[in-house]
């Protein structure tokens, strides 16, 4: 899989939202800190349904969250 | 019918190197397509490494797939090990030692029940145990198990035709070893499987 063409701000806003841990934010959004580890290094693209619950755990718009590449 | 049981049995009076060149040639095949399956794998696109100081914590599944692997392979060497010490023929003949390579055997299946039980409660789970990443992973680890099947068959064919061949018959303890080995190497490459994903994905 190349590297994914989308980027996030999920680092930035975990840490916005009081140093949210990455455990935390996978309890929070049901998957592995493995996956959270792995979407902050873009080296994975999220599917739609993780992306909003990600983007609902920071109050934020899917959009605001992630970002498609140029 | 009768037409081709007489064609095989004139290629069995053939000369002795026509099966040898039918199995090499499908060896060669395999070999080829193991090439161009490990050519692909090496030319596949490549993620950028993990930033330095990355920890990449294992998920469940992975840690489950790793001692359902390690824990596995162990009664499968054991076995092998009283294949290549004992000789087959008498692991077959002798009730005793036939027990405990059996015993080995069920080991490994029990193990895959274990594994696959855990697998299936996390399945019904909603609560981030497998997450997605892990569900795709999952479902392509039994191309796994197909390939490790056919591979072991393809094995057990080009080895016995080859050392059998003249003689025209194979001992019937063979079958009782195909068989486990092609159960043994399908349960363990399941595992295998998950832990190849993880490393891909």
């Amino acid at each position: 899989m190349p590297k994914a063409e989308i980027s996030n701000q999920i680092r930035k806003l975990r840490f916005e939202h009081g140093e949210m841990t990455q455990q935390a934010l996978a309890e929070r959004v049901g998957c592995s800190r493995q996956t959270i580890v792995l979407l902050e290094q873009e080296r994975y693209v999220p599917s739609l349904v993780l992306a909003m619950r990600i983007a609902k755990v920071f109050g934020a718009a899917v959009e605001d969250v992630f970002t498609l590449g140029e | 019918m009768y037409n081709l049981l007489y064609y095989l049995g004139d290629l069995k009076d053939a000369e002795s190197h026509t099966m040898s060149v039918i199995l090499w040639g499908i060896l060669a095949i395999l070999v080829g397509l193991a090439g161009f399956t490990l050519v692909a794998w090496l030319r596949r696109p490549k993620l950028p490494p993990l930033a330095p100081g990355t920890e990449l914590p294992a998920t469940p599944l992975q840690r489950l797939a790793r001692w359902g692997l390690l824990l596995g392979v162990l009664p499968g060497i054991a076995a092998i090990a009283m294949v290549l010490h004992y000789g087959a023929q008498r692991i077959y003949d002798d009730d005793g030692l036939r027990l405990v390579f059996t015993l080995f055997l069920l080991a490994i299946i029990v193990i895959f029940l274990v594994v696959t039980v855990r697998l299936t409660t996390w399945t019904t789970r909603a609560d981030g145990t497998l997450d997605e990443r892990d569900r795709v992973i999952l479902g392509r680890a039994p191309v796994f198990q197909s390939a490790a099947m056919l591979l072991t068959l393809a094995a057990w064919e080009v080895g016995l035709i080859e050392h059998f061949h003249t003689a025209g018959a194979v001992p019937l303890f063979y079958l009782y070893l195909i068989f486990w080995s092609c159960w043994a190497a399908s349960l363990l490459a399941l595992p295998l499987g998950i832990l190849v994903g993880y490393r891909r994905r």
